[in-house]
């Protein structure tokens, strides 16, 4: 009755929903809890090909290919693979909106996430919840339409969703496919949403998705106390009362606790036995470099602790016992890395704009490479763990979808090295205005954005010298004990690897200073990035050189793994060499203010910047 | 939640402290809101250790089993099959004094190896213990998901790692190398750290 009043399109938007509620709740009445995959379809077209069958035949003939070139169709069909009246139920039902029907599932498509939700859908609707489904969809519609007529859809659409993400951050973690997907399948379809009002199908697509998202989460609150698995641990505030999956994991894995009784009576005692949750707090308290030292003592700490090589081991497609392994290792170095230096990039205002400025050009250059399954979970991982509740949730879809077609590594502990490598350079990146300057000065970010114009040297020296570590001109400058006393005051970000708090070496030594007698460690864990008001570093201040060396010296060089670090270096001298000669060619000296830089987008490989003469900043995607 | 006809046990295992066939468990009362841990299969079977109820809700697994089970049941008996009895006593004495002086949140990563120099000394000496009950307590505190008894643990099986070669680590933890010698190099390769340019 609500209806009445409004207009033909929308009374058809809630038809076309209906109807896609109805037309997915069919297909999986039908044919409850089987599985669609993507090598399922892969096998039946190979098949084709050696014969099509009577069935066929009529597909075949009607024009596509036996492999499938063509787009929409093959995407349809992978979304429907069997049931043929219902794709001809779907035809004969909406004639003109067809094409965009087919045109929205092949874009979702694209991401493979029709799949996976009509997977779920099919998990979840097998049961038959059937009325529960029509109303909510039904109510989520009407909802949707008067929010449209008001038009602040998508203002109460955010909060609606971000409610519900944040409500059960936990759902992001789940294994089962349902809730792998939901949060990206919701952003998604609230992206599409903003971008076009008019299309109907976003409205019916967020419709069935935020269903299906309720229903998961209440299947999980209602099953997760068994259900969940150690998974849901990585979950950013590491709550514990989520992971009674310990519990399961504790009971049931006879096997490997009778393996730990034989250990314990034989006294080895092997941490690689422990169960994953524990594994994953023990290393989390432990700086990189032991976690390195760790794995180098057999096998079995490779295999837990090195995702990288579990991941080269099995291929791509892994499964079987040795996937947990492999997760144990994703989690214990995404642990790491929430600790030591996710909040650079989702609660510093630089670091955001860099890491929105990685995501924005995903999709232009990206989408052409073939993303393995492997890096795709790794990239979800990071995001969970970068992306916190200050973004809003919009970027974040788009980011969730781009997961699908970006890779910034295959392994976590690569990523972790690579952006303690790479962090600095990158975050900074361009901030060389004079009302946003960084610099880098020994590891450490300082922001003289205010100090500028009152340097002694001129503003742009500073300018050509900030955005990016700056350490080496710094220092041959020969700055004065003041000058470095006054830079403390700046820090923004400190390295806490490349502190000093105890000067038995001589670099800085000072005669005059003694440690209290309960300092004999150093003040905080020396390791990771540490905003600088949050650990009492105030007074450490007064620790002379604990920042930045007090006299002129070399660079500090934090620790790396060693080949992450080579690799690096050699291809940033590739990437100078190239960026110069680009820079000659296309820009000339004079279209230059200073040289064509580079950093390392941990997410998308080298970028290159450089400041032009109206000193606006140009950042540069080379082509590869 | 609890095997049928075992209702009958509970009661007479708070009067007289019998025996069970499960490896310990706690006897809670509900209505005198104290708890009692009872150990059969110690050797001075039928010792009692009051406790109060916040100390026992410190474990996830009891409070959770306490929510599910809020009927006006005067006994109400948890199986933890898996704990024994003398990790449990020790999980006990942590939850006590936890109650009386709470643990300092341990820093992440630890800033020294010593134990003693990241927590109270009670707590440190807490952990002092021999390895096999140090990781009896790990997977107590685990499976009964008392969360700070996991961080402390967790944090001196760390401190054990921490700063030390992997033969050294091999030593302290008794672990076999089991590379051949071009697996151990190349692993090393792989993982080598370099404090230097």
């Amino acid at each position: 009755m609500l209806l009445l009043g409004f207009e033909l399109q929308d009374v058809l938007r809630v038809a076309v929903g209906i109807a896609l509620g109805l037309l997915t709740v069919y297909r999986r009445e039908l044919s409850c809890n089987r599985d669609y995959h993507p090598d399922e379809y892969d096998k039946t077209s190979g098949d084709r090909e050696h014969g099509p069958s009577l069935h066929d035949r009529g597909k075949d003939s009607a024009g596509s290919s036996p492999t499938r070139d063509d787009h929409g169709f093959s995407s349809r069909a992978m979304v429907i693979p069997r049931r043929k009246s219902s794709s001809s139920l779907l035809t004969a039902s909406h004639h003109g909106e067809n094409r965009r029907v087919t045109d929205v599932i092949s874009d979702k498509n694209n991401e493979d996430p029709t799949e996976e939700l009509l997977e779920s859908a099919g998990f979840f609707l097998s049961g038959g919840p059937f009325l529960h489904i029509a109303i909510a969809v039904f109510h989520h519609l009407v909802l949707t339409n008067f929010m449209y007529n008001f038009s602040c859809v998508n203002s109460l659409l955010r909060g609606f969703t971000t409610n519900i993400y944040r409500f059960f951050p936990g759902t992001l973690h789940q294994e089962n496919s349902i809730s792998q997907l939901t949060p990206e399948s919701i952003h998604a379809g609230n992206e599409t949403t903003r971008q076009d009002e008019q299309h109907l199908y976003s409205v019916a697509w967020n419709a069935v998705t935020e269903y299906f998202t309720s229903i998961s989460t209440k299947f999980d609150r209602s099953h997760g106390r068994t259900k969940r698995s150690g998974d849901s641990t990585l979950s950013m505030k590491y709550s514990r009362s989520k992971s009674t999956g310990n519990l399961q994991q504790y009971i049931s894995d006879d096997h490997s606790r009778a393996l730990f009784r034989e250990m314990v009576a034989m006294k080895i005692l092997d941490v690689t036995l422990l169960p994953s949750d524990a594994q994953i707090v023990i290393f989390s308290y432990l700086p990189p470099a032991d976690v390195l030292a760790f794995m180098c003592t057999n096998k079995a700490g490779r295999n837990l602790l090195d995702d990288g090589y579990v991941a080269a081991a099995q291929g791509d497609d892994n499964g079987g016992a040795c996937v947990k392994n492999g997760d144990t290792a994703l989690l214990i170095w995404k642990s790491l890395f929430h600790r030591d230096y996710s909040w650079v990039l989702s609660d510093w205002d630089i670091g955001i704009e860099a890491f929105q400025r990685s995501m924005a050009n995903y999709h232009c250059h990206q989408q052409r490479q073939q993303p393995s399954p492997k890096a795709g979970k790794v990239f979800r991982h990071l995001l969970s763990v970068i992306v916190d509740s200050e973004y809003s949730m919009l970027p974040f879809g788009s980011m969730m979808a781009a997961s699908s077609s970006i890779h910034p590594t295959t392994s976590m502990k690569d990523f972790y090295f690579i952006f303690s490598e790479t962090w600095l350079n990158y975050t900074i990146a361009g901030c060389n205005s004079t009302e946003k300057c960084f610099i880098g000065l020994h590891g450490h970010v300082f922001d003289i954005s205010s100090f500028v114009a009152l340097h002694p040297g001129s503003t742009e020296t500073l300018l050509l010298q900030s955005g990016r570590d700056a350490t080496v001109f710094f220092e041959s400058m020969g700055h004065s004990l003041g000058a470095r006393k006054l830079a403390l005051g700046m820090c923004v970000v400190v390295n806490g690897q490349c502190t000093r708090w105890n000067f038995t070496g001589g670099e800085e030594m000072c005669g005059s200073f003694q440690l209290g007698a309960g300092a004999s460690g150093p003040p905080f864990s020396t390791c990771g990035l540490i905003k600088p008001k949050c650990k009492s570093i105030d007074v450490k201040r007064n620790i002379p050189g604990f920042l930045i060396p007090r006299k002129r010296s070399l660079p500090r060089i934090q620790g790396a793994l060693h080949h992450i670090r080579e690799q690096l270096r050699r291809e940033e001298e590739l990437e100078l060499v190239k960026a110069a000669r680009w820079g000659n060619e296309y820009l000339g000296s004079n279209g230059l203010f200073g040289g064509v830089h580079v950093y390392y987008d941990p997410f998308r490989g080298w970028q290159w910047w450089y400041t032009d003469r109206d000193f606006n900043v140009v950042y540069i995607e080379p082509t590869r | 939640m609890f095997p049928p006809g075992e209702s009958g046990e509970r009661n007479h295992c708070l009067v007289s402290g019998g025996r069970s066939k499960h490896g310990s468990f706690l006897l809670i009362s509900l209505f005198a809101l104290r708890l009692k841990f009872h150990f059969p299969q110690v050797s001075n079977e039928g010792d009692d250790f009051p406790v109060d109820i916040e100390v026992a809700r410190m474990s996830e697994l009891v409070k959770g089993m306490l929510e599910d089970d809020n009927d006006d049941e005067e006994v109400t008996e948890i199986p933890l099959p898996n704990v024994k009895a003398a990790v449990l006593r020790k999980v006990i004495e942590f939850c006590q004094h936890y109650q009386k002086e709470p643990m300092t949140e341990i820093e992440k990563p630890l800033k020294s190896a010593q134990m003693a120099e990241v927590v109270q000394k009670w707590y440190a000496d807490f952990v002092a213990v021999e390895q096999v009950l140090l990781f009896e307590l790990i997977l107590a505190a685990n499976y009964m998901d008392i969360k700070p008894l996991l961080d402390l643990t967790c944090a001196t099986v760390a401190s054990m790692i921490k700063g030390k070669t992997p033969e050294e680590i091999r030593k302290t933890f008794n672990i076999a190398n089991d590379f051949s010698p071009e697996e151990e190099a190349q692993v090393r390769e792989e993982n080598k750290w370099c404090e230097e340019p």
